[in-house]
């Protein structure tokens, strides 16, 4: 080993040292979690435009395989394949799930929620102290899972509090029903009922986030 | 030659803190807050079981001290084992949502069981300052009073941090924060509130009587 290579390898092992001398000075500027702050009057909406719909089954396979097997390349060949059958397998759904309305069941449930505890609810975004915008990312039906075939049905939603032009809250959400099952278990109808029961309980969760902030 | 022994030792001095096992305390105050779960009527808690179902070559620890190669040189753990730890989080969670933890499974209205998935520390170093992370997960079972599973879920808390720097005081802290956000999350469970809900009209139904 010669002396550089020893000098740089002493100065490695001091990066404990240098944690310790240096302050521990906090960059508190995590907003995933809301704050205990004073909240006079919310204004919040349901964004839907940018929602996706799709069924995430056959590429939650393709890390552990092509990758491994075929190298990147391959991956990516198989990531394409996958995508595809996915597509496949939403199609069957996609009819029922257009007419699925977020907005009216989240919007509904979180205005009730925040009511009985008495919140003050304004009527739009310039008369809030505080302004909640949901956007709804991907949802549908996901494996349970990694090495679990089962599907589950699922939303992940975007969520971002404004008090004035401050970001206060910025954080993604996602949950799933309850119910699990392979694939044909799922009709349109069964897919509707839970994603409406799961955007309720999304809807009642954001709530309880701001009330018990 | 003299100098450069010199500085090799005084680098080993001062690298100590890198290598061996660091045990650190955590949830050694309590970190629960009380949320919707307290909006459930008051129930008698039993946690029987705690199981570590980590990958079997991590038991060892919580987290890995490492070099500015990315080397693994020592161990971060724990000064209780991991299960006590979460047994501790579990207890002061529903304590603070004002349910009675028992030690007596007979005489509780619900037993809770959890299998501890992942319980990680780790850090990432950037040019002027380090972002530690702290992620614990939970498979959390709740049987009621039949023995009849009324609730399973998988919890996750998560934490990090980005500081100029820290040891020991900063890890406690950042996985403390996870433990507190999972904490968090299993106070705000709607599905977990109904269960405890559900877990006395269960009992009442069984014995004929009115629930409370």
């Amino acid at each position: 080993m010669g002396l550089r290579t020893f000098v740089l390898r002493i100065v490695a092992l001091s990066a404990c040292a240098i944690f310790a001398a240096l302050p521990a000075a906090a960059q508190k500027n995590d907003k995933s979690k809301l704050g205990n702050f004073p909240i006079a009057s919310l204004f919040f909406e349901t964004d839907t435009r940018g929602a996706q719909f799709g069924v995430v089954d056959s590429r939650m396979e393709e890390t552990a395989t092509a990758t491994v097997f075929f190298g990147i390349i391959g991956g990516a060949i198989n990531s394409g394949i996958n995508a595809d059958e996915d597509a496949k397998k939403a199609a069957p759904f996609v009819e029922a799930a257009s007419k699925i309305q977020f907005a009216p069941i989240m919007d509904e449930r979180i205005s009730a929620t925040l009511a009985a505890k008495s919140y003050v609810l304004a009527e739009g975004e310039k008369a809030a102290s505080h302004a909640l915008k949901i956007e709804i990312k991907e949802w549908g039906l996901t494996r349970t899972a990694f090495d679990d075939p089962r599907l589950t049905p699922f939303i992940r939603l975007h969520a971002v509090m404004k008090g004035g032009k401050k970001v206060v809250w910025d954080t993604y959400l996602k949950d799933s029903a309850g119910r699990s099952g392979l694939l044909p278990e799922f009709t349109s109808e069964i897919l509707v009922q839970e994603i409406e029961a799961l955007a309720a309980k999304m809807g009642e969760r954001i709530a309880y986030e701001i009330i018990y902030r | 030659m003299l100098k450069i022994i010199a500085a090799a030792l005084a680098g080993l001095s001062l690298t100590a803190c890198a290598m061996g096992t660091t045990n650190i305390s955590l949830a050694k105050a309590p970190i629960a807050r009380p949320a919707l779960l307290a909006e459930a009527p008051s129930r008698m808690v039993a946690i029987t079981q705690i199981t570590d179902s980590r990958d079997e070559t991590m038991r060892d620890r919580i987290g890995d001290k490492r070099n500015g190669y990315g080397m693994v040189m020592g161990k971060i753990g724990t000064t209780e084992p991991v299960p006590d730890v979460v047994k501790k989080v579990l207890t002061d969670t529903f304590t603070a949502n004002k349910h009675k933890v028992v030690t007596d499974a007979a005489g509780a209205n619900v037993k809770v069981d959890a299998e501890i998935t992942k319980f990680w520390f780790d850090y990432k170093v950037g040019l002027v300052t380090v972002e530690f992370f702290a992620d614990a997960q939970v498979r959390m079972s709740v049987k009621d009073a039949n023995n009849a599973e009324i609730f399973k879920h998988d919890f996750k808390g998560y934490a990090s941090e980005k500081t100029a720097g820290g040891l020991s005081d900063v890890w406690t802290r950042v996985m403390d924060a996870a433990l507190a956000d999972l904490s968090r999350e299993i106070s705000l469970s709607t599905d977990l509130k109904a269960a405890l809900e559900k877990a006395n009209q269960n009992l009442a139904a069984a014995a004929g009587q009115p629930a409370s």
